[in-house]
């Protein structure tokens, strides 16, 4: 008996008849078989992990700062929990907020995967089931897919059933929310890392598909850079500002300007990652960016307050939600592109093109929803050279003029209920003072820290324009806001993970920093720079992606190169890497899991749980989210802490409300076993955390190195380490950290440079037996080193088990 | 003198069980009744006036946790005991009765605050309100 494969085929005699196959019972299961090991894991369901998460939560303890104290989910209540008493339907505060934590996480899991079905609808109805998913030199093209479902999907088709797992499982997630299902906060954290590991298969989903269809970089090094920042833009001409995450719809607009040859006629530009992925769309092989980048979501007001866009096209995610509002003040039409963000404007997707253009106009509509895309990427152009021409004539201007200005900064009346009101606590009073005086220098600074959200102008008593004040006064640093972005490259190819997989390992690369996330940043955007610099410097490989990615690329160093521009995008040490927008996270957490499949021959296939404790025990990486602020930052922030990643928060983090925070004093929880006998080994405390935040940058290099620190690492990896954490403590604190000794195994783990001077230390302060004839350690470490080691928290993969 | 507790809006706490303000006197009679009483001090603390403050205060022989990167500005300061802490970990720490505190001698009975972002103090105070034991 023939066995039914997937595919296509017609059929004979029958004329527009063609028969898809797409995915067969027990096929996957069959296929993976035949190919070689398959991990106990397949499709975890929400309780095929638990026993994982129980372990990292019994080391890495759960920490709640409630935002509210109260719960409001139902009828029931009101209920006051403070204090973690119980509420009308029996949970307490722990839980309630572990509830919270975990809602957060489904929400960005959604948002990516959602964003992911969309793309892959629209994809297939394009390209076809069976486009096949070229994403760079690799044998693994989705390696957050095959470790979660055991598929290893070769064509955009292949995709739709890890997807359709992903969203069962986010549903199961979703109904646990409803009052009366789970009561304990422990097992909300489960499902919590549950759903922060189905976003990076959604967003892995999402970017791969992308990358094969609209010619992005495929892993390539040398991708391309981009023009970034408020002043790359040319307000002379027509200006079509995009903003949200999903490049789909813009692609059309992009071709049509190609076709039409009006791409050296009017700009294209871009705020979020639409930005990031317009610039990647069609620049395999080192073409030229097709848009310009704005910035970040911290722009998407300044920009539209500017009054440069002519008009505005939306998608989704991270896009405000007074968009349409603001922009009707200064005569921009929007045109919204996805179901998610429709702003009540009436469906013209099946209207003729004229039709729509004469209403937009006219001004007898302020916008218009228009999901063809074919339409979109005609009208989207030509309404921007007619709204430019009409625009001028009616001398649409936004902000105050010279008078105006002064006016405003004398109407203050310098209540702070501005300062208060800010989520910065900028200190806006001050530099109203300052502007009266002539002195514009405290509002340039301002520009910078302020993330535009206009919550200042809704609190003050004299409905000052508050951002437009700051806008106005920084007109001369607008104008200089010029930068460079590497586009983004896509997945780590699997010879650089062959290269550099043991240097990670061993510890003589001293580690990633993967620097993600968005721009709430407490103290302003060149907070990356020195992150990113001082890390690079010290032969860290550094990451970036989605807004972080962008904001890196505005600053210059003193020979006037971006960081982009200086450093290399191959994955190595001392390199800089964009992986591309906010789905492009998955490769990051997708190169840990590489470095375990192809450096050390793990099977991966369904395999979650043993290649998380490996990332865990052996692979150096730090995830840094200084400006995390969206749900979906929560989302890939969990995802990587289920694999084995530590992730730093920036302070505003903390209204997470949850943070999974080790307590180095517990010895006992700092153990592992060898693999190799089963036997208990002490580990130091590193990494500390799985989730927390740092309150200054200062604070935060320290822990950065501290936390790439490994049971794996070999001598020559732990000194490097160890260097670091050292360095960076005594250079940003001032101070040699008071448990640097925890980490010595024996004396080649010391920094070489100081290692007379540190055993000295060991012996006077702490009693450790040096003999000094051999400059040797004769007693004192509680950990040893032992570089055939096999450090694990999973007992079945010890050999005795 | 005005009376400045009275009708004051504190914006480190929220929920139904808020801070109080309240005057320096009882705070004063608070920390001199304390046991174990631990000054915590952030970042911001590194302004000159605000820091010459915080020395004055610690050298009445109270422990000072340095958050961020405020142990800069403590550094071989002659009658201090300042030592570095994250404010989360510390947050984190407080609650549990076995933390044997930066000294080793056991958890404490009091905190000072001063100089951090309001926004940060705030979560790490709903820890420490809602979940110490």
């Amino acid at each position: 008996m023939s066995e039914l494969k997937t595919g296509t085929f017609s059929v004979s005699d029958l004329e527009n008849v063609q028969i898809n196959i797409g995915s067969i019972v027990g096929a996957i299961e069959k296929t993976a078989a035949e190919e070689g090991e398959v991990g106990p894991t397949v499709k975890p369901n929400i309780s095929g992990l638990r026993d994982w998460d129980y372990k990292l939560l019994e080391r890495y303890n759960p920490v709640y700062t409630p935002m509210c104290d109260q719960c409001c989910y139902c009828t029931f209540g009101a209920c006051d929990l403070t204090g973690n008493k119980e509420g009308a339907c029996g949970i307490n505060m722990e839980g309630h907020n572990a509830r919270e934590f975990m809602l957060r996480v489904i929400t960005g899991a959604s948002a990516h995967s959602g964003h992911g079905r969309h793309l892959l609808h629209h994809l297939i109805d394009k390209y076809g089931a069976d486009y096949p998913l070229k994403v760079g030199q690799t044998n693994i093209i989705a390696p957050n897919v095959q470790i979660v479902t055991g598929k290893k999907p070769e064509t955009l088709g292949d995709l739709e059933d890890a997807l359709d797992y992903v969203e069962e499982q986010l549903v199961q997630l979703l109904a646990c929310v409803h009052v009366g299902q789970e009561g304990e906060a422990i097992d909300f954290e489960s499902k919590a890392m549950h759903g922060g590991m189905l976003d990076h298969v959604g967003m892995e989903i999402s970017d791969i598909a992308q990358i094969a269809c609209l010619e992005m970089p495929k892993a390539d090094e040398n991708a391309p850079l981009s023009e970034i920042g408020m002043g790359t833009i040319d307000s002379e001409k027509p200006v079509l500002l995009v903003i949200g995450h999903n490049v789909a719809g813009v692609t059309n607009i992009i071709d049509y300007m190609e076709d039409h040859d009006l791409t050296e006629n009017m700009e294209l530009c871009g705020l979020c990652c639409t930005a990031l992925d317009m610039t990647r769309y069609r620049t395999e092989g080192g073409d030229v960016p097709k848009a310009k980048v704005v910035g970040t979501l911290a722009k998407e007001l300044k920009m539209i307050r500017s009054g440069v866009p002519d008009v505005i096209v939306v998608d989704e995610q991270c896009v405000r939600a007074d968009v349409l509002r603001e922009a009707k003040e200064l005569m921009m039409p929007v045109i919204t592109t996805n179901e998610k963000i429709m702003y009540g404007l009436p469906n013209r997707s099946d209207d003729d093109v004229e039709d729509i253009i004469d209403d937009l106009k006219s001004g007898r509509d302020d916008g218009a929803l228009i999901l063809d895309f074919e339409k979109l990427g005609e009208v989207a152009p030509r309404l921007t050279q007619e709204m430019s021409k009409i625009r001028k004539e009616k001398g649409v201007v936004s902000l105050p003029t010279e008078e105006e200005f002064n006016e405003l900064t004398s109407r203050c009346v310098h209540c702070l209920a501005c300062e208060l009101e800010c989520p910065t606590n900028l200190p806006i009073s001050d530099a109203m003072t300052a502007a009266e005086e002539g002195d514009l220098r405290p509002f340039e600074i301002l520009h910078d820290k302020c993330v535009a959200c206009g919550r200042c102008e809704q609190a003050c008593p004299k409905d000052i324009p508050v951002l437009n004040v700051i806008e106005k006064a920084s007109q001369k640093v607008i104008r200089e806001e010029i930068g460079k972005v590497r586009v983004g490259r896509g997945q780590i190819s699997d010879p650089e993970i062959r290269e550099e997989g043991v240097n990670l390992v061993m510890g003589t690369t001293p580690g990633i920093i993967a620097m993600v996330g968005c721009s709430n940043y407490p103290d302003g955007t060149k907070d990356l720079y020195r992150i990113a610099d001082e890390m690079l410097r010290r032969n860290y490989i550094v990451l970036m992606s989605g807004c972080s990615a962008m904001d890196l690329g505005m600053y210059q160093n003193e020979d006037g190169e971006t960081l982009y521009e200086k450093y290399s995008a191959k994955f190595q040490k001392g390199n800089l890497i964009n992986v591309g927008s906010c789905v492009s996270n998955s490769h990051i957490t997708a190169a840990a899991i590489k470095v375990a499949a192809i450096f050390a021959q793990r099977n991966i296939t369904g395999n979650y749980e043993e290649i998380a404790d490996y990332v865990l025990n052996r692979v150096g990486a730090v995830g840094v989210a200084w400006g995390a602020y969206s749900q979906k930052a929560s989302s890939i922030g969990t995802g990587c802490n289920r694999l084995g990643i530590p992730v730093i928060l920036g302070p505003h983090g903390s209204k997470y409300r949850r943070a999974l925070i080790g307590k180095p004093y517990e010895e006992d929880k700092w153990k592992v076993l060898d693999a190799r006998n089963g036997e208990t080994m002490d580990i130091p405390a590193a990494p500390e955390f799985l989730l927390t935040t740092a309150e200054t940058i200062d604070e935060m290099m320290p822990m950065l190195a501290k936390n790439c620190i490994r049971p794996s690492d070999n001598n020559m990896g732990r000194m490097i380490k160890l260097t670091h954490y050292i360095e960076l403590s005594e250079k940003y604190l001032g101070i040699i950290p008071d448990d640097w000794y925890k980490f010595v195994r024996r004396e080649t783990d010391l920094p070489l440079a100081r290692r007379e001077e540190l055993l000295k230390k060991l012996e006077q302060e702490l009693g450790w037996e040096i003999d000094w004839n051999k400059k040797k350690i004769i007693s004192g470490p509680t950990s040893k080193l032992d570089v055939s080691a096999q450090p694990t928290n999973v007992k079945r993969l010890c050999k005795e088990a | 003198m005005v009376d400045v507790t009275k009708n004051l809006k504190v914006y480190t706490t929220y929920g139904p069980k808020t801070a109080k303000g309240t005057k320096p006197a009882i705070v004063a009679k608070m920390i001199e009744k304390a046991k174990r009483p631990l000054f915590v001090v952030g970042s911001e603390v590194l302004e000159e006036e605000l820091l010459a403050r915080a020395k004055a205060i610690a050298k009445k022989g109270i422990p000072v946790a340095a958050t961020g990167h405020s142990i800069k500005g403590f550094i071989d300061e002659e009658g201090v005991d300042a030592k570095y802490i994250n404010i989360h970990f510390l947050g984190t720490f407080l609650c549990d009765p076995k933390w044997g505190g930066l000294d080793d001698n056991g958890c404490y009975d009091l905190i000072i605050l001063l100089g951090h972002k309001k926004y940060y103090i705030n979560q790490v105070l709903s820890g420490l309100k809602n979940f110490q034991t």
